[in-house]
């Protein structure tokens, strides 16, 4: 049984810490979830622990982390869900092209600096427990992530999905995290290929039925689901419930299959109907509970699984200096380089590098899921967890740097004026 | 083509890439698994300073690559040091603990020493420890 009092407490701690740092990183001109993510971060060990070690244990005892950890993880299956509801393949429209060479290529770049970079980090930060493959490939998509919601989120705050820039971002985002989702459950499936229950065969059996299942059955039987909410005119009670049973039936059978819980949570979102009424409907019915509060329970699980005492020492700040080092030169490198190549300026590559840079809180899912399988040691996720907020951080800055709000503006104004004069 | 040809560049090499640093790495040779929780049993009626060491002791080993860093029993302060191949070498200023793991490539044995560095004259006590849980299976589960 959970201590509640302990359980309240916590929840209590955790969310006006996330509240107030929010709030403080929107004032100097951060997405509010940075500042949840170094909420969640300072409550762990690294922090509250060193500064006040005995508070620290009496209000996250270890024994009291398993609640926690349960609460968060449903939150994030939440989120997985709301991630793949976002998905809408109209963001491809008319830049299919260039935003699957910008988003392959800028999954793929990253994804070989962070394997040349397991060869360094093998012998240092790993053991005999996990295979060079796995470890290789995980360092690899690990560098490749682009957080889709925190993009977004970004793009709707300095009004950028009207610019060229910005819709071309968000359609890569989108194939990113498409793509992403599909090699890292490749990944955990090769890496989990020995533990699960289940023999190999029927895992990669499972898997690719559930997959066919999933399209060629479920997505079209839900459709009814948008038809019964234009009739009933709003997201009923009955009908939220029916997709939430979906998302955990679905999250089931994937973490069953051997790959991921968050699989089947993020596979169910991405097939959803694609209505903008229903979506907006299902977001503001689930979003905010999840965003408000159980992202910032995730984000204090996280910190709480940092661990920076192992290997304590100067030689860890410099290994996580060299993480982020070529974390953004694969990502924004690698993104800047495909958009150029694709056609665009160098100042507009810049800005598609940036913004693909942005790591956010999807990142910390996925290092969450190497830290469960076993594949990335505690000390290497807390130097893969302080690279997400660095290059989650970097973002703004970086593209106020790169591209001025005034330009900005001034090209989107000049755009909506040459569309009207051509209406 | 022009298109296709720039995917090829942008994408395939980069693949071709990750498939030769698969290949290249998997000749690395990381350090032994030995995370986990650990069994001790020290020799009997050993004293350091007037106390008894615990005939029992449990070691809670968390390693990143040759970095380790040991919980004994629910002592304050952890032991940390370093594996080296097979040797284990950890320290809290108090406690040193020296071990070798057993020579089969399970590492799920060791034997050793454990000195109190605070007591002067007292002949290290002979350890012999065997892993009852991995850290590779519960980070699993």
């Amino acid at each position: 049984m959970p201590n509640l009092p302990t359980l309240i407490l916590q929840i209590a701690v955790i969310l006006t810490l996330a509240r107030a740092l929010g709030f403080l990183f929107r004032r100097i001109h951060q997405p509010q979830v940075v500042g949840e993510m170094v909420a969640g971060i300072l409550v762990g060990p690294s922090i509250l622990g060193s500064i006040a070690p005995h508070l620290s244990a009496q209000l996250f005892p270890p024994a009291s982390l398993g609640f926690l950890s349960a609460l968060s993880q449903i939150g994030v299956l939440a989120f997985m869900f709301v991630v793949g509801l976002e998905i809408n393949p109209r963001l491809l429209k008319g830049r299919g092209q260039s935003a699957v060479v910008i988003s392959h290529a800028s999954i793929v770049f990253p994804f070989f600096l962070g394997a040349s970079l397991a060869l360094y980090l093998y012998p240092r930060l790993s053991d005999t427990s996990v295979g060079f493959p796995g470890f290789a490939l995980f360092l690899g998509i690990a560098m490749s992530i682009t957080a889709f919601p925190v993009l977004a989120r970004i793009l709707r705050e300095r009004r950028l999905l009207r610019h060229p820039i910005g819709g071309l971002t968000i359609a890569c985002a989108a194939v990113d995290d498409v793509t992403g989702w599909c090699i890292l459950a490749g990944v955990v499936f090769l890496i989990r290929a020995s533990d699960t229950a289940l023999p190999v065969w029927m895992t990669l059996t499972g898997t690719i039925l559930f997959a066919l299942l999933t399209w060629f059955v479920v997505r079209p039987a839900l459709r009814s689901l948008e038809i019964v909410f234009r009739a009933r005119g709003r997201m009923t009670q009955n009908l939220l419930a029916l997709i939430l049973l979906l998302v955990f039936a679905a999250a089931w059978t994937t973490e069953y299959l051997g790959i991921h819980a968050l699989f089947g949570a993020f596979l169910v979102g991405a097939i959803m109907p694609k209505d903008p009424a229903f979506v907006k409907a299902l977001t503001e019915r689930t979003e905010d509970l999840v965003v408000v509060l159980f992202l910032p329970l995730f984000f204090a699980f996280t910190g709480l699984r940092m661990s920076v005492q192992v290997s304590s020492g100067s030689g860890i700040w410099l290994v996580t200096g060299i993480i982020i080092a070529v974390a953004v030169i694969g990502k924004l490198g690698g993104s800047m380089i495909a958009a150029r190549v694709t056609g665009m300026s160098w100042r507009e590559s810049g800005a598609v590098g940036i913004l693909m840079n942005t790591r956010g809180l999807v990142e910390l899912v996925v290092l969450n899921i190497g830290l469960d399988i076993g594949v990335i040691t505690p000390v290497l996720f807390s130097m893969m967890v302080i690279m997400a907020l660095v290059t989650t951080f970097m973002t703004t800055p970086l593209l106020a740097l790169v591209y001025p709000r005034r330009l900005l503006e001034s090209e989107i104004i000049a755009m909506e004026t040459a569309e009207k004069a051509a209406a | 083509m022009k298109s296709v040809l720039i995917y090829l560049i942008l994408v395939g090499l980069p693949v071709y890439g990750v498939y030769s640093i698969v290949r290249m790495g998997e000749k690395l040779t990381p350090p032994v698994s030995i995370g986990g929780v650990w069994r001790f049993e020290a020799a009997p009626d050993s004293v350091c300073g007037g106390h008894p060491f615990p005939d029992s002791l449990v070691a809670t080993v968390d390693q990143s690559g040759p970095n380790l860093r040991v919980q004994l029993n629910k002592l304050a302060n952890p032991l940390a040091g370093k594996l080296t191949g097979t040797n284990l070498d950890v320290t809290n200023g108090h406690l040193r603990l020296q071990a070798t793991l057993a020579a089969d490539t399970s590492a799920h044995a060791m034997t050793g020493s454990l000195s109190g560095l605070t007591c002067a004259g007292t002949l290290p006590v002979s350890v012999s420890g065997k892993r009852s849980h991995s850290a590779a299976g519960s980070r699993a589960h």
